[in-house]
Parts: C-alpha cells; sequence; structure tokens
C-alpha cells in the first residue's frame, strides 16, 4: 500500500479492483463505526453479531457495483440500515418510516448486556426511524445531508426527526 | 462496561467473513465445473446429433439427461459466479476468461467431431451455435476489461487530488513567503529575440506564469502558461492586445513569431505591445497535452466510421490513463479555466486592460473571457468565429447550420446536392499497386 492512511474512495476502488490489502484495511477502519450504529439501532449484541455478518456479507458481495466510490460513507450506513431493518421487520412489525406508531418496546424480553449512557437509554424509547437519524447525526456525526442521502428522505424529513427525538429524549432524561 | 469491549474480535470475525469470501479457491472449482460441463455438452450433443445409426430409444433419452443435467450445472454456475460470488474486478475477469475458454474448447471439440463423421450440417449448425456463444463470451471479456480500465482512471483521478494535499500546500506557502520578498514569483520573463527571415533580429521577451491546474482545489498542482511580448515603438501604446490562437491547441507563441518572420516593419504600425498565449496544455506551456499517439488505422482499407470511433475511443482512453499517472487533472483543461488563466496573465502583466484577438477556437475564447472578466477587456476582435458550445462539427450539426441558411435561399441545399454529384461522376478509380518512395530528408529541416 503506498499511503498508510488512504481517503474512502481511493480504498473502495482498490476494493473493487480486487486489492486484498485494501479490503483489510477498509473492515478495520469501517467495523468500528457499523458496530456502533448496529449495537445502538438494536441494543442486544448476539444480535448484532448476525446482523454485523450479514452486513458484511453485502458488502463483499455487492462493493463492485458501487458506481460512486465517493459516496462509501453514505452507501455503507445505507446497507447496515436495511440490514438492520430486515432483522426488525422479521421480529416485530415495522411501521412505515414516516408514520409515529406505537413506540415499540425493544428492550423487553432481550438480556440487556451493554450498559447504556442517557441518551443511549433515551434511543431505546424512539421510534426506529427517529433513532437513526439521532445515531447518525448526532452519535457518528455526519451531516444532515449525508443522513437524509443514507435514508433516502429530503434533509427536512430529517431535520423534524431530530426535532420529535430530541423531545423525547428531552423527556426521558428529565 | 466499556462499549468498545468486544470491538476486536468483532472485527477479526467479520476480517474472516470477507477473507472467506474473497478467497477464490471454491470460485476456481465452481469455473472449472463450468468448463467441464460446456466441454461434456459440447462433446455429447456433437455425438448424439451426427450418430449415424438408428439408436434406441433409451440411449436417446440418456443422452438428452445427461445434456440436461450438464447444461443445469452450466446456468447454476454461471448464475453463481456472475450474481453472487464475484466480488471485484480480477474475479469478473477470471471468469470471463473461463467462459470464453470454454466456449473456445466447446466450439473446437464439437465441429471437429461432427466433421468426423462427414454430417456437414450438424458441423454447420453446432459451428454456428458455438461461434455465436463464443462472440458473447469475447464481448462479456471486453466489458469486464472496460470496467477494469475505467476503476484504474476513477483510482489514479482520486490518487491524483488526494496527493495534492499537504505537500503542495507547504510549497505554496515557501512560494508565498519568498514572493514577498522578491516581487513576483509566479511568473518569470526573459529576453529573447524573433529572427525575421530578413533583416534584424526584434527584441522580445518570452514569458511563464504559474496558474493553479484546477482553480477548485487552489491547494493543487500548478501549470505553467507560456507567453511571448513584444512591445510597441509607439510613444504612447494602447493597451496591450492578447492573440488566442485556435485549435484548441495552436500556439499563440508561434502565431507571434511567425507574424514578425517577414521583418521589423511591422512593428513600426504596432500601436500597442502584442502578446502571444500560449493556452494550457498547447505549444511550450507546461505540461504539454501533445501526443503522438497513433490510431492504428490502416490505410489499406476504406474508412468506416464505426471502425474508426472504436480505435478513436480505444487510444483517447489510453491516453487519459496515461495523462491520470502523470497527475494530469484532465477535467481542468476546459475553456472556463483556460479563459481565467488569460485573466490571471492580464494581471500578473500589470495590464490595466487588454485587447483580445481570438482566431476560430480563440474567438470563443475570447467571448468566455470577456463573459468572465470584462471589465479588464477593451476591445475583443474575433476572426472566423466559433460561438460558444459551438465547436461539436458533427455532421448532423453542419446539416442543422445548412437547413436554417437554405431558409433564405432555397436553392442552397439542392446546390451542394447537385455539386457532391457531380463529383462523384467525374471523379476516376485508378487501380495502381501501392509502392515505396524512398524519403531523403533535405539539409536544415
Amino acid at each position: 500500500m503506498n499511503e498508510p492512511d488512504p481517503p474512502d474512495a481511493v480504498l473502495a476502488v482498490r476494493c473493487q479492483l480486487g486489492d486484498t490489502d485494501a479490503w483489510e484495511t477498509l473492515v478495520r477502519r469501517w467495523h468500528p463505526r457499523l458496530w456502533r450504529f448496529i449495537t445502538r439501532m438494536l441494543s442486544d449484541r448476539t444480535v448484532v453479531e448476525d446482523v454485523l455478518q450479514s452486513v458484511w456479507l453485502r458488502v463483499v458481495r455487492t462493493l463492485v457495483q458501487l458506481r460512486e466510490p465517493e459516496k462509501l460513507t453514505a452507501w455503507l450506513y445505507g446497507i447496515a440500515r436495511r440490514t438492520v431493518a430486515d432483522w426488525l421487520r422479521k421480529h416485530y412489525r415495522y411501521p412505515p418510516a414516516d408514520e409515529v406508531g406505537e413506540i415499540p418496546d425493544w428492550d423487553r424480553g432481550i438480556e440487556m448486556l451493554i450498559a447504556v449512557d442517557s441518551v443511549e437509554m433515551g434511543l431505546g424509547r424512539l421510534h426506529p426511524s427517529d433513532r437513526e437519524a439521532v445515531v447518525l447525526h448526532y452519535l457518528e456525526e455526519l451531516p444532515v445531508a449525508e443522513v437524509a442521502e443514507i435514508c433516502g428522505v429530503p434533509p427536512g424529513t430529517i431535520k423534524s426527526r431530530l426535532h420529535r427525538a430530541r423531545r423525547v429524549i428531552r423527556s426521558t432524561l428529565n | 462496561m466499556n462499549l468498545n469491549d468486544s470491538i476486536p474480535s468483532s472485527t477479526e470475525r467479520a476480517l474472516a467473513i470477507v477473507r472467506g469470501e474473497l478467497s477464490s479457491g471454491w470460485r476456481w472449482t465452481y469455473r472449472i465445473i463450468l468448463l467441464a460441463a460446456s466441454v461434456c455438452v459440447a462433446a455429447i450433443l456433437s455425438l448424439w446429433t451426427t450418430e449415424p445409426g438408428p439408436l434406441p430409444l433409451r440411449l436417446h433419452v440418456a443422452f438428452a439427461t445427461l445434456i440436461c443435467i450438464g447444461s443445469g450445472w452450466i446456468c447454476v454456475m454461471t448464475w453463481i459466479l456472475t450474481r453472487r460470488n464475484c466480488p471485484t474486478a480480477l474475479d469478473r475477469l477470471a471468469t470471463a476468461w473461463m467462459a470464453t475458454i470454454a466456449c473456445s474448447l466447446s466450439l473446437a471439440i464439437s465441429v471437429p467431431i461432427a466433421l468426423q463423421r462427414g454430417n456437414m450440417q450438424a458441423a454447420l449448425y453446432l459451428g454456428v451455435i458455438g461461434f455465436a456463444l463464443l462472440c458473447v463470451a469475447l464481448f462479456l471479456l471486453r466489458a469486464v476489461y472496460r470496467f477494469r480500465a475505467n476503476l484504474k482512471i476513477k483510482l489514479s483521478g482520486f490518487e491524483a487530488s488526494t496527493r495534492t494535499g499537504i505537500g503542495p500546500l507547504v510549497l505554496l506557502m515557501l512560494l508565498g513567503w519568498i514572493g514577498q520578498a522578491n516581487g513576483n514569483d509566479l511568473m518569470t520573463l526573459e529576453k529573447v529575440t524573433i529572427q525575421p527571415r530578413i533583416g534584424t533580429a526584434i527584441p522580445a521577451e518570452s514569458g511563464r506564469l504559474k496558474v493553479p491546474m484546477n482553480r477548485s482545489n487552489p491547494d493543487g498542482p500548478t501549470i505553467e502558461i507560456a507567453f511571448i511580448r513584444v512591445r510597441s515603438v509607439a510613444e504612447k501604446p494602447g493597451p496591450a492586445t492578447f492573440i488566442l490562437a485556435g485549435g484548441p491547441g495552436d500556439s499563440g507563441v508561434q502565431v507571434v513569431r511567425g507574424m514578425f518572420m517577414s521583418g521589423d516593419q511591422i512593428r513600426s504600425v504596432l500601436t500597442s505591445d502584442i502578446i502571444g498565449i500560449d493556452q494550457r496544455g498547447a505549444g511550450s506551456s507546461k505540461p504539454s497535452l501533445a501526443v503522438t499517439d497513433r490510431y492504428g488505422f490502416s490505410l489499406k482499407e476504406p474508412r468506416d466510421p464505426e471502425k474508426y470511433r472504436s480505435l478513436m475511443k480505444k487510444t483517447c482512453q489510453e491516453i487519459a490513463l496515461r495523462m491520470h499517472r502523470d497527475v494530469i487533472d484532465l477535467s481542468a483543461f476546459n475553456t472556463i479555466e483556460n479563459a481565467d488563466d488569460i485573466e490571471a496573465l492580464r494581471e500578473n502583466l500589470g495590464c490595466k486592460r487588454v485587447n483580445l484577438w481570438g482566431t476560430s477556437y480563440g474567438s470563443q475564447l475570447a467571448i468566455i473571457v470577456l463573459r468572465r472578466h470584462e471589465s479588464g477587456v477593451e476591445r475583443v476582435l474575433i476572426s472566423s468565429p466559433v460561438g460558444p458550445n459551438h465547436l461539436w462539427k458533427r455532421p448532423a450539426y453542419i446539416q442543422n447550420c445548412l437547413e436554417r441558411i437554405s431558409k433564405d435561399n432555397p436553392q442552397l441545399l439542392r446546390h451542394m446536392g447537385q455539386v457532391i454529384e457531380q463529383l462523384n461522376n467525374r471523379s476516376v478509380h485508378v487501380d495502381v499497386p501501392p509502392g515505396t518512395v524512398p524519403v531523403k530528408r533535405a539539409p536544415g529541416l
């Protein structure tokens, strides 16, 4: 490898070309971020591992189809959130993304393995679509425009989800 | 418990999955099964169809079953290899090559069997089918090579834009620092002379101006614009005149040198300094985009637009790849950046306003300079004008122009047709075998 820290787009193209070192760098760089994202979306470590494995399988099988390597961040989070959504669909009824339905009680019956701080306690009470907006924007520190691209909705929708989520979290903290 | 406790082990598991998916052992097995199944199906099909004697029903059934099983394997392996199990360009390449080899072998086995048994009809059918499949495989192979070449172009583009990170920034700061002490570090000027065919040498200045290669990346690499200036001898010279050559690719410096070839007299009538500019990528500007590649078009064959186009495309792709490797950002060699170079030169030469004299593409450039930097332009003279966006000289475009003109002159298109027809009728076809002519370079050339 020429540079110790190549940018994501360079890494993505090298992976597409079949450079195994680039794949290793990609996994080492991105696994912690995806792990954090999925942990905050699902809370249960055993499930997190399964979902993560599916994510990486999808990534390795479809990265070659990525047309715009400069959008690797959005693409990876997109795969992660779709895999999470698939898992949720399988295990819960997943209400349509833009409706505030009943808040599902994620943690009922699931052994809580991870000690969560107060924000993450609040996350558990959020609707999945609000929750992913909060995780991506506040915890993964992505700009609203990028979160909107990942979730496939206009930036305004993300802003209103964040607003709603802040209200719920504030009431939880109080 | 710390949230990050189990990340390393989780990362190792993810790495194991990715390595497992990337390891090519299973894929080679699939490919070899694909090859073997193709060859077997081709051989059985050939034996079955060319069987000279009548066969009992159970053998027909056996042959058909074998072919079905073989085809099933081919379909499943093809599906696995193309849809699910081809994670990189290298894998695609290996699969495409294997498909090509499988098709070639099938063709090479089935047709000789049929020929040996004297069944010409079966040989023909098998040959046509095998050849069609081979063509499909070759087409796929070509697509994969193109896919890989495009990825490489993308990669070198990204790498070029990241390589311009901190190093040049430091260099630029350093240059800025030297520049403060030393006047203008971006421009150099040296005295030269232009020697006309008759008469005394004319004094001139040859200069170079550094500008950013891509102004959207001001910290990126710089390029050099070459120019030549011939001073006016008038007592009160007017605003300087910039000569913008055509092409794009012609040399403005050479245009100015050519202007003075007939002697010094022309300088006595000049009311302004004349400045010839080698636009970015052209003439002696650096880097030069001039290439010596040939399309490889055979002179013995008649010109075929399709073939010509594909050869041109291939050559252009190769050139683009090479230039990306040389950290040349081709996207920055456009008229907008070119016009901004002209403006930068005006500023650096300390001219308040300049005249622009543009010919052909130079006229387009002059108009864009006028649009973008009107305050620095005194007058614009355009010859052989080309309007902005009017450089695509495709036949359909010319036809549109002619049709538009013929609204005022309805006879035009008919007359043109007649002229072409007459030329076709009067041309004589000469059949002379090509010969070799020794050429000797004349002394002094």
